[in-house]
């Protein structure tokens, strides 16, 4: 509750040009972005577009009426500004992932495996692992951060991880028939 | 990794030790952001001021710069009267009578109708989308400046918009919906019946002076022909506090004593609405309920709530947010 009324005391602040305020909410809420767009375009793609966000906030914070609602609102922006740049793209498969795979490093190609089986599941697992296995936040943090309950955020983590450790147990085969999940 | 059990307290708060999430918190570790934090503008932002962006990391500077002012330009500018882009997903939506196959257009007063095999995608400019659902009537409303308004007659709809709030309005013949930056699924009966759903963020329900403020997380509120929107709720409320304060909103003032002896801590929100829809002892009796669930915040004094002071409402409000 306590960092709920820090991000209003921030949007308020960042609002009147204050930059120190505004680094803290970037800092505050950039991860969460991050993990957002993580969630349905590659490394390179998410980098760019979280800028991208934070820009677009700058055009709307000065209108935003609920400043406790700030972190669903860039997680909103976010998604929108994902299903923005797939629309562009004549193919589905996330671009850097297929570099990963090509380029031969066990490690990265490991990794980019991973992210294509988390790409695969539903919006509040994949979006919530990431936020913890990528961007390092904890189970609270996500819920300050998204709006959501410690009680949904702790779901999440367990089903998605549940379910992450069972896609990746299955063979390469069974796996190649699901999509990322769609905008 | 099939004998992997996941330890709950270190996906949690990484107390204890699970090898497995560990490991895959090593390998994931280069997708991490690592981008640097945008330049704020010289200027004190006031509500409705356009931002000058001087871009200045090297990356995409040029890009993202352009799509800022262009989203920009689409939110103060877009075109009175533009139509809006609209995809056929299932079946054969009409417009204006017309079947539409693949993608079209939608013009401000043109109705957009679904049967009940068929479904559509409508782009609101540069804000989001919504999703028309089958058996559902709407067309595009008449909004000043940089608002976008629908119409819904009937039907449902799932916005998922990611504009500054107010900016996307919804009209129904029960209440209108503003959009506070979030995602929701909002249903309507032919009678002006309905009920609203948010995903994400927030929506304001307003008609004739009552308005409900519903979250995200389970946040719920039903529209009563006539009368507008209800007292919101989660839908994770106990049977017995959303029984009692259905009938409450239906007029049975009787049902207020069951509904605040229900009550949890989380259902603060329905109290909080409460307050303005009750009077003399039963405001009293609200109030005390919901200071006794969430506390009162330091300087907030009894007599202003019970008088609806404006500011002392919203002060309490944050106060007890998140639910």
């Amino acid at each position: 509750m306590r960092e709920h009324a820090d991000d209003i005391a921030l949007v308020h602040a960042a609002r009147s040009g204050d930059r120190a305020a505004w680094s803290r909410l970037y800092g505050r809420f950039a991860p969460m972005v991050h993990a957002v767009l993580l969630a349905r375009v590659g490394r390179a793609d998410a980098d760019d577009l979280t800028q991208e966000v934070f820009l677009r906030a700058l055009t709307g914070l000065g209108g935003l009426a609920d400043a406790g609602a700030v972190g669903p609102w860039l997680a909103a922006i976010a998604r929108n500004a994902a299903a923005t740049l797939r629309r562009s793209r004549p193919t589905r498969e996330v671009p850097e992932e297929s570099a990963a795979r090509g380029a031969g490093a066990p490690q990265s190609a490991e990794a980019a495996e991973v992210m294509d089986v988390i790409r695969t599941m539903p919006d509040a697992y994949r979006e919530t692992l990431l936020m913890r296995l990528v961007e390092g936040l904890s189970g609270s943090e996500i819920a300050a951060r998204t709006g959501m309950t410690p009680g949904s955020v702790r779901v999440n983590l367990h089903r998605g991880m549940s379910l992450l450790r069972e896609r990746l147990g299955e063979p390469a085969a069974a796996r190649g028939g699901r999509e990322v999940a769609r905008e | 990794m099939s004998d992997w059990r996941i330890d709950p307290d270190y996906l949690w708060s990484r107390e204890g030790a699970d090898p497995e999430v560990a490991r895959l918190e090593a390998l994931l570790a280069g997708h991490r952001l690592a981008a640097p934090v945008p330049p704020l503008p010289a200027a004190p932002m006031v509500r409705g001021q356009t931002v000058d962006v001087r871009v200045g990391w090297p990356r995409v500077a040029a890009a993202a710069a352009a799509v800022a002012l262009a989203g920009l330009a689409a939110l103060l500018g877009h075109r009175r009267g533009a139509a809006w882009e609209v995809e056929a997903l299932v079946g054969s939506p009409q417009i204006g009578g017309a079947m539409l196959t693949g993608t079209g257009s939608l013009a401000p007063g043109e109705w957009l109708r679904t049967d009940g095999k068929s479904s559509a995608l409508l782009k609101v400019a540069d804000l989001g989308e919504v999703r028309i659902e089958p058996r559902t009537t709407l067309r595009i409303g008449p909004a000043p400046g940089s608002q976008r308004r629908l119409d819904l007659r009937e039907g449902a709809i799932e916005a998922r918009i990611s504009a500054p709030p107010r900016l996307f309005i919804v009209d129904t013949p029960g209440a209108r919906a503003v959009d506070m930056g979030c995602e929701y699924r909002l249903e309507m009966a032919a009678d002006g019946s309905g009920t609203l759903r948010v995903f994400l963020g927030w929506v304001y329900l307003e008609h004739g002076g009552v308005e409900s403020r519903v979250p995200m997380d389970g946040g719920e509120c039903l529209i009563r022909p006539g009368t507008g929107p209800g007292t919101p709720f989660f839908d994770d409320a106990p049977a017995v506090f959303r029984a009692a304060l259905a009938s409450f909103d239906g007029g049975r003032a009787s049902a207020l004593r069951e509904t605040l002896a229900a009550a949890r801590t989380r259902d603060a929100l329905s109290l909080w609405h409460l307050l303005s829809r009750t009077a003399g002892a039963d405001r009293g009796a609200v109030y005390d309920r919901l200071a006794a669930l969430k506390g009162v915040p330091v300087g907030l004094r009894r007599e202003d709530i019970l008088a609806l002071d404006r500011r002392a409402l919203d002060a309490w409000w944050d106060a007890m947010r998140p639910f």
